[in-house]
């Protein structure tokens, strides 16, 4: 099967451990939106079993090779919203993003909450047992396992995140509403929806003005995008620049040391308890 | 069909690139003689503009794209004539005004450039059968005006003030032209990429023009050697695995400088040191 993105991959070969051969499109250490298309992908995308893509145009390219196939294609952005419309459930709606014109529903990145990912884990199991009925056992017991752990992260990240001082994120991409709505995060963002584009200096003052006065004491910035305004608002507000990862695809580094889901996010949960003065557990 | 042929979106690109190959050409010829080879590109920058635009009031990015570009693409020709022989810098005007109004117009919309993007370029690999129909319709108007008009344009680029003199509507062919090439990278480089398009208007003519005489050889030439490059670099980028676009182009980039080596060693008298500086002072005495 072909995943789009890294998080994705991950579910997949977590689900599906060695029963399934996955085929992560993103190189490491570029950016899911650049990918370029190549035949092998194309062929890689068209013969497989099973393809996870975002959706919603994340990447374009994938998402219209995929159209085409014969074959079945999970877009993780159609999975419905955990939070909504189950009864009693915590939606933690306490969170709000705010920022230049884009909401929670232009913000793809679902897989950095962790009750998101669960139901995307699910789905992969599901997909993966309505392809291969005599393994359905198998994905079962491999979704549970990944379950299991995305339920103690969950768990992790509400406990320290609960014991904060502050409770405003600023970032450079408007990457994390996900995980802030999860959290009760307050996300503000320096540019919009894409990391590539520019913010104004109007734009600039006002946030730079609002972190002092509240005294935030961080910038986050992405391991893929270039420092570039990030430390302009750093410098101008009197805070330092942090490194938080969307997981959109795994750096060079975190490849070579097989660093996974799990781990990249315990180490957002460091950085953002360490920026937000939390007293963690 | 055979490998690399073999599968249908193989098929697909192969037939949409032919016909932008041979078609892209025959509108370049002319603007490489009027020394706005960079016009595909400059167009490119405009549409940047027209679909931030269009995304920004509410019409169809297309349209917006296309008239924006169209309109610049008449604008740049009316700078060039009245600032004389400049056309560098009025391309300069195109390329920077338009991705200026394209950021500022990004940033007040508060589209993300993913969605800018996706209405601007396409890839070979993901051409639909619809846009193949697309592709060949356009490939026929080129191939159809440029029949109609090229005795007139080639005057024209030749010597202006004689072909107004011989009675030649020079305006007309003018607007007419801006619109065939704003049109051409338009709708091309929806449907391919405006990598493909732009270079596949100038690179198979600079081949032609090396080794070509006549100005109709040169238009056909051109024509068969994009068509050349087109299935050579789908057939490398299949068998390496290469971004297909940058393949073809990679390769309508050796075909020209393949040509050109083989022009020196058959001409001793043009070094290579020498060739142009020569070139240039022959056009520069034919002027005046």
């Amino acid at each position: 099967m072909v995943a789009g993105v890294f998080p994705l991959a991950e579910a997949a070969r977590a689900v599906g451990s060695d029963l399934v051969d996955v085929v992560e499109l993103g190189s490491p250490g570029v950016a899911p939106r650049d990918l370029g298309l190549t035949t092998d992908r194309v062929d890689a995308l068209l013969d497989a079993d099973l393809v996870l893509a975002v959706g919603k145009g994340f990447q374009p390219g994938v998402e219209e090779v995929a159209h085409r196939r014969s074959g079945p294609t999970r877009l993780v952005l159609e999975i419905p919203d955990p939070a909504k419309g189950v009864e009693g459930a915590d939606t933690g709606e306490r969170g709000t993003v705010e920022g230049a014109g884009t909401g929670l529903a232009d913000d793809p990145h679902v897989w950095l909450d962790p009750r998101y990912m669960e139901a995307i884990v699910d789905e992969v199991a599901a997909a993966l047992s309505s392809i291969d009925p005599d393994h359905e056992s198998d994905y079962g017991r491999g979704a549970r396992r990944l379950v299991d752990d995305l339920r103690m992260l969950d768990t992790l990240f509400a406990r320290t995140l609960a014991t904060c001082e502050r409770h405003t994120i600023v970032v450079a991409h408007q990457a994390f509403g996900w995980l802030a709505r999860r959290y009760g995060l307050t996300q503000l963002s320096l540019a919009g929806r894409s990391p590539e584009q520019e913010p104004d200096p109007r734009h600039l003052a006002d946030l730079a003005e609002r972190m002092r006065s509240e005294g935030i004491t961080t910038v986050f910035t992405e391991p893929l995008a270039p420092e570039g305004v990030a430390g302009t608002l750093a410098r101008e507000a009197g805070a330092k620049v942090a490194t938080l990862d969307p997981l959109e695809v795994s750096t060079a580094d975190e490849h070579d040391t097989r660093a996974g889901y799990g781990s990249v996010m315990e180490a957002n949960l460091a950085a953002l308890s360490s920026a937000l003065g939390c007293r963690a557990p | 069909m055979p490998w690399p042929f073999d599968r249908e979106y193989m098929q697909l690109a192969l037939i949409a690139g032919l016909v932008v190959g041979a078609c892209a050409p025959l509108v370049g010829t002319f603007l490489v003689q009027r020394r706005m080879s960079l016009m595909g590109d400059g167009i490119g920058h405009l549409a940047f503009a027209g679909v931030a635009g269009g995304l920004l009031v509410g019409t169809s990015p297309t349209w917006a794209a296309l008239s924006v570009a169209t309109l610049g693409a008449l604008l740049v020709e009316q700078l060039r004539r009245r600032s004389g022989a400049q056309g560098d810098v009025a391309l300069a005007v195109m390329f920077y005004g338009g991705i200026a109004a394209g950021v500022v117009l990004m940033g007040r919309s508060g589209a993300g450039s993913a969605s800018v993007l996706s209405y601007l370029f396409g890839s070979i690999l993901t051409v639909e059968r619809s846009e193949v129909a697309l592709v060949a319709a356009l490939g026929l108007v080129i191939v159809v005006v440029v029949a109609v008009t090229h005795r007139g344009l080639f005057a024209m680029a030749v010597d202006e003030e004689w072909a107004r003199v011989a009675g030649l509507p020079v305006a007309m062919l003018d607007t007419v032209f801006a619109v065939l090439t704003a049109v051409t990278v338009v709708t091309a480089m929806r449907v391919v990429g405006v990598l493909l398009v732009a270079a596949l208007m100038v690179l198979p003519v600079a081949a032609a023009q090396v080794s070509a005489g006549s100005q109709r050889a040169i238009l056909l030439v051109s024509s068969g050697i994009g068509m050349i490059a087109v299935v050579v670099g789908l057939g490398v980028a299949r068998w390496l695995g290469l971004a297909p676009g940058g393949t073809i182009v990679l390769v309508a980039v050796a075909i020209f400088l393949a040509v050109t080596v083989i022009g020196w060693s058959r001409s001793p008298r043009h070094e290579p040191e020498h060739g142009n500086a020569g070139h240039a002072h022959l056009h520069g005495g034919h002027g005046h």
